[in-house]
């Protein structure tokens, strides 16, 4: 049967910007991003928060895209990897995954980065468990994990860097 | 997916959606969602309790703890008051799920879905905690153990939700621990979990409260290795013995079930473990 | 040889930029107008006559079509040996996932939903789940008259009392498992028709040539009506080898005309893609007093599943790699594929050569335990080295470093020294060696197309098939294009997403891309940059080209760097004289069939080497199996590039270890249970070891610049290492995988009863 969706404004920020858009409130939050708002750096893996390809940070913290509804981020602050870079010029997070080696397919990568994110913000000079911990939601089948440990140390130099400047 | 959602803001309109028919809480929703999307679970409404303040937070008085059934396992994991005085509540906290899960997933949640492996469930009724349930007619209290009915069933009626959960203060005088076994080290549904509490009197066990998840319908108190424990000293404990003690327990109840020939033997690791951590910290 | 330049260096990808920022663009990710969606009903019994009525489903709102076998306009099948698979099912399904009908609905969710409406009434057959009863006579026959569908037998020396002579033998029965690639992204495509008719199919895939083919044949389709790109592929391992998606898309696109897209679910990936052989393996294994190997005799039964897929070339390269990388003189090895209504298996990495090291690393071990010698000693005294003949009867002539293997990755780990722990939870240290012979094998022509070409931008494009799966390719031969033509990394444009543009260069797969694809680039971008210069020459107005070299887009002459010219104003030359600067080349690599009898022949090369070292703890409560450490020697021959290589082996470690402890389809009468990630379990990363990569070169001189594939042979020693590491830790052998806790406690108690 075709049901005609049911919808309501929703307004939250986005990658830094007030948006509100018309969803139905109990779409997967995913989808909602994808389909709706054509971010399609968040991936699908599993449907069922274990592979962490479709992490999301909300209000600072990560969150499976997947296993949240679209009613549950009004007013709250919402960032996707395409909300990292600016313009042309990467995250340094982002750069450091570049030059470490620590992409190979690259599924899990968007993820990945998010989840250094909110690591680095929280913490900026983890120690090597924290780094494994931070990203342990996040399954990657390429790399054995090793460069992208390598990748958020480095990471956290070249934000260092950056501050001190 | 085209249910209608309502996102009250306080406890008691949240009750009140819960008065109609057909609807479902939603709470962290790392389980309901899958749920939803795999059709096992179609709701007329949910109502989202992701707004409700007054369900979130942990409450520190002289006497008791209450931790609001939205209240994160991040929340638990960022408390130094649980970190330092229920480090059995924090280790569970830390190793469910990862970052993604205990970051969403709710006390609440965990509780009421009530999953054989729900890893908070032993280590609350290692803690003698209350459930504290909100209605039309008001509050009402169970103890955890009769809250829990078996594997997915919880003592909600139509129009209720579990608003908190509430143990008393451990003393000076307690540790507590927890341990758990999974297939991996983190995204790891317990395949055993164990929780340890103990009371101690010049190194003489006093009290001792050991709750096992996984292993049956739902998690509970080992009473035997419990009486075991009692009276003995802390520092000379003989782990195998009380290790056996508990796994003949486990044996007794699970013996028709075709996993028991590895848990009645893998529950002893876990225990150990659980038991070594209480003894460091007697220790300390 | 000239020092290289761009070989050898740890370039940047140059995919990561897109990928870390979200723009790569996977199959799943593309949005189209107008566009429409399918879903796939498939088998839900492993065994059964069937009849479909889709009336129903055909009249739910919203959907455009579904479709049958009545509806497929070519032959209904495909197969990458056999054509042993239906597009969809038209008289009986032989596993359960099979497709039968694919609904086509303006939104995913009516698709799914008028999916339930198809009508399947299955008559169930008796089917048959383990390939030993399905070898018997009487067993259910899947396809035709019997159910062994290949035989390798490999004869070498004398089984005549060859273990009479021996001082010790030991004998056991192995069996590995069933597992999935469990790459991360689950399949998806999209595909529409093109202005001109051409039919557009968007999908991730190992081989975007043959793909079109199987589309071509399957729907009765010229080959040129169907151009295939290549997506972004999120990981492949062998999982995409076989169709899943392509046919069904384009037959949808084609007869609707309009663009469609799907998706399938993690548990519709678990059903859809193939499986890795499980193998069962009786073997047995003798040494003479001095601990040289002298006679071993192997029987290997794969299992199949449903259909052949690549089980001839699996079950083949199992039973060449058989003897693992040890000099043996008496051998006597038959392998069997027999077909079972379980899952179908296909490509996996390893594809047979990963399987047997469970047995031939393990007795190994046993042999040196019961002469009293290390597991390092017996195998430095009978591995292979320069001058080695294998059981094929093939001689090592070259780059055969495995020696140096064995020996760094008993040094770094500090293998003799023993963990004296007396705790419930014991540690121990393992090691194995093994060898993997690259490319497709036996006779079959292996062969990689490349183009090279100077364009108005003075840039050199590269033209291969050849699909960047994540594993770097992409990468590593736009290096070996740099290096061969004498420009600098970013002066290559590598195309490989379009097999309109792009020849065919084989498969993503069998390690063979560096190799195949990287002599066929070298070949052509050596003979443009002869032509270049050449033509430079007569520009320049010289009398040779000797002198001449190519510096940041200009050629010079060395010693007068002021006599140039860019390489842009070479392309204007070249066009002003019609002269094309475009070079094909092909590349096929050697192999000698074998011997159907005896399986002596040539049957790969080149042939890579390792040894890995692991250190693991087992609980002996709970029979968890931590892995500490591992140690990883690898031979690359050449290598290319070696932070590429560093990630390959890392992902391979970790691989190997998942299927060796975790990985459990949990298959029951060929249903997977295990189908998604909550319990089909893959390693996160508080489960991997610290791992020191130690990369040995041997350059092989067919290789460009020395560089042998590496894609498989660095999984494939993590399995026996671990396997081993536990018999050290706490005595027991594993003889069923995976070595799971429950596994290790039933051990653990039998071996104290």
């Amino acid at each position: 049967m075709h049901v005609e969706a049911l919808k309501e404004k929703i307004s939250f920020k986005l990658n830094g910007k007030e948006i509100e858009v018309e969803a139905d409130p109990s779409m997967r939050l995913i989808d909602f991003l994808r389909e709706v708002l054509g971010l399609t750096g968040t991936k699908e893996g599993c449907g069922e928060g274990e592979c962490g390809a479709c992490t999301v940070i909300i209000d600072g913290s990560t969150a499976n895209s997947c296993l949240v509804l679209t009613s549950q981020i009004k007013g709250k602050e919402l960032y996707t990897i395409e909300g990292l870079q600016k313009g042309e010029e990467l995250h340094p997070i982002q750069q450091a995954f570049i030059d470490a080696g620590a992409v190979q397919c690259g599924f899990c990568t968007p993820g990945m980065v998010l989840s250094a994110k909110v690591l680095l913000d929280k913490q900026p000079e983890p120690a090597e468990g924290d780094i494994k911990r931070a990203i342990s939601g996040n399954l990657c089948r390429c790399t054995g994990y090793k460069k992208i440990e390598t990748a958020i140390k480095m990471a956290s130099d070249y934000m260092k860097k950056d501050g001190a400047e | 997916m085209n249910i209608k959602v309502y996102t009250p803001d306080v406890l008691d309109e949240a009750v009140n959606f819960l008065q109609q028919d057909g609807g479902h809480i939603i709470a962290g929703g790392t389980d309901l969602i899958i749920e939803l999307r795999k059709e096992k679970l179609k709701p007329e409404f949910l109502v989202d309790l992701t707004f409700v303040n007054e369900l979130r937070g942990i409450l520190v008085s002289d006497e008791t703890i209450e931790i609001g059934a939205m209240t994160t396992f991040e929340d638990l994991i960022n408390s130094e008051y649980i970190k330092a005085e229920l480090p059995s509540l924090w280790e569970c906290a830390i190793n469910m799920g990862a970052c993604q899960i205990q970051n969403r997933a709710t006390i609440g949640g965990n509780i009421c879905n009530a999953a054989a492996a729900a890893d908070s469930i032993p280590v609350f009724m290692a803690l003698e905690a209350e459930c504290i349930i909100a209605g039309a007619d008001g509050i009402r209290k169970m103890s955890i153990d009769s809250f829990i009915l078996g594997t997915g069933k919880n003592s909600l009626q139509k129009g209720e939700l579990l608003k908190a959960v509430a143990f008393k203060r451990p003393q000076k005088s307690e540790i507590n621990s927890f341990a758990k076994l999974g297939k991996r080290n983190a995204l790891a549904i317990s395949t055993i979990a164990c929780a340890v509490r103990v009371k101690v009197d010049n190194r003489i066990i006093t009290e001792a409260f050991v709750s096992t998840g996984s292993l049956g319908s739902k998690a509970g108190r080992e009473l035997g290795v419990e009486v075991y424990l009692m009276g003995k000293s802390i520092t000379d404990l003989n782990i195998d013995e009380a290790a056996e003690v508990l796994s003949a327990e486990v044996e007794e109840r699970l013996k028709s079930r075709a996993s028991i020939a590895y848990k009645k033997h893998a529950v002893k690791g876990v225990f150990k473990e659980a038991i070594e951590k209480c003894i460091k910290r007697a220790n300390q | 040889m000239e020092q290289l330049k761009v070989v050898g260096k740890s370039e940047l990808r140059v995919d990561a930029k897109d990928k870390v920022s979200g723009k790569a663009i996977y199959p799943a990710d593309i949005y189209m107008e107008n566009m429409v969606y399918g879903y796939t009903v498939r088998s839900t019994m492993p065994h059964a006559e069937i009849a479909v009525d889709k009336k129903a489903a055909e009249a739910y709102p919203g959907v455009l079509a579904v479709f049958t076998a009545e509806d497929v306009t070519g032959l209904n099948h495909h197969g990458v040996v056999f054509k042993d698979h239906e597009v969809f099912c038209s008289k009986k399904v032989r596993r359960i996932g099979e497709p039968i009908a694919f609904v086509v609905a303006e939104t995913m969710t009516a698709a799914k939903a008028a999916a339930k409406l198809v009508n399947v009434e299955y008559k169930e057959l008796p089917a048959v789940f383990d390939p030993i009863e399905a070898m018997k006579e009487d067993a259910p026959k899947i396809h035709g008259d019997s159910n062994i569908l290949y035989h390798y037998k490999l004869r070498k020396g004398s089984m005549d009392e060859a273990f009479s002579k021996c001082a010790v033998v030991v004998e056991s029965t192995y069996e590995t498992s069933m597992v999935d690639h469990a790459f991360l992204q689950p399949e998806a495509g999209v595909a529409y028709v093109e202005e001109d008719g051409t039919i557009t199919l968007v999908v991730a895939t190992q081989y975007p040539h043959y793909d079109r083919e199987e589309v071509a044949e399957a729907l009765g389709l010229p080959h040129d009506r169907i151009k295939i790109l290549t997506a972004a592929v999120g990981g492949a391992f062998g999982g995409r080898e076989d169709v899943t998606v392509q046919i069904h898309l384009t037959l949808a696109a084609m007869k609707l005309n309009r663009p469609i897209k799907t998706i399938y679910t993690r548990e519709e990936s678990f059903e859809a893609h193939s499986k890795r052989h499980p193998m069962k393996m009786k073997y047995k294994t003798g040494a003479l007093a001095d601990g040289t190997l002298y006679a071993m005799e192997a029987e290997i039964v794969g299992d199949s599943g449903a259909h052949a897929s690549w089980a001839l070339n699996v079950l083949r390269k199992a039973g060449v790699h058989a003897t693992g990388p040890y000099t043996i003189p008496n051998v006597k090895v038959d392998s069997y594929a027999v077909y079972t209504n379980n899952p179908f298996t296909g490509a996996m990495r390893g594809f047979g050569a990963g399987q047997v090291p469970m047995a031939y690393e393990q007795q190994i071990d046993e042999i040196a335990k019961r002469l009293n010698m290390s597991p390092i000693e017996i195998r430095l005294k009978n591995c292979f080295k320069v001058g080695s003949e294998t059981a094929t009867g093939q001689v090592l002539e070259e780059s055969v470093p495995l020696t140096e293997t064995i020996l760094k990755a008993a040094e770094a780990m500090n293998f003799e020294a023993k963990d004296q722990s007396s705790s419930r939870k014991k540690k121990g240290k393992g090691i194995a060696s093994i060898f993997y012979g690259t490319g497709y094998g036996n006779g079959f022509p292996d062969v990689s197309n490349a183009r090279a070409e100077l364009k108005a931008d003075g840039r050199i494009y590269v033209y291969a098939g050849a699909t960047e799966v994540g594993q770097g390719a992409k990468t590593a031969l736009s290096q070996i294009a740099a290096e061969a033509v004498g420009v600098q990394l970013d002066a290559i444009v590598f195309i490989n997403e379009d097999t309109s543009k792009t020849p065919d260069s084989g498969t993503a797969a069998a390690s063979r891309q560096t190799y195949n694809t990287g002599n066929g680039i070298k070949i052509a971008c050596e003979q443009l940059r002869l032509e270049m210069l050449e033509l430079a020459k007569e520009v320049l107005k010289l009398n040779t080209t000797v002198g001449l070299r190519i510096n940041n887009g200009i050629v010079e002459v060395k010693s007068l760097p002021g006599r140039n010219i860019s390489l842009e104003a070479l392309y204007a030359e070249a066009a002003k004289r019609g002269k094309n600067l475009k070079i094909d080349r092909t590349f096929v690599a050697h192999s000698v069939r074998m011997d159907d009898e005896t399986g002596q022949g040539a049957p790969y090369w080149p042939y890579t080497f390792a040894a890995f070292g692991v250190e693991v703890e087992v609980d002996t409560d709970t029979g968890k199996v931590d892995v500490l450490n591992a140690v990883c020697a690898q031979d690359v021959g050449k290598a290319v590039n070696p932070m590429l290589i560093e990630g390959q082996i890392e992902g391979g470690f970790a691989m190997g270890m998942s299927w060796t402890l975790y990985e459990d389809l949990g298959l029951q009468q060929g249903k997977i249970k295990n189908n998604n990630f909550s319990n089909y379990i893959i390693p996160t990363s508080l489960d991997m070891p610290e791992i020191k990569n130690i990369i040995v070169e041997a350059p092989e001189s067919t290789a460009p610049f020395g560089a042998k594939g590496i894609g498989e042979p660095v999984m494939i020693p993590a399995m026996p290492a671990i396997l081993n590491a536990i018999n050290d830790a706490v005595g027991i052998r594993i003889t069923k995988l995976p070595a799971s806790p429950q596994e290790i406690v039933r051990l653990l108690k039998e071996k104290q009863a």
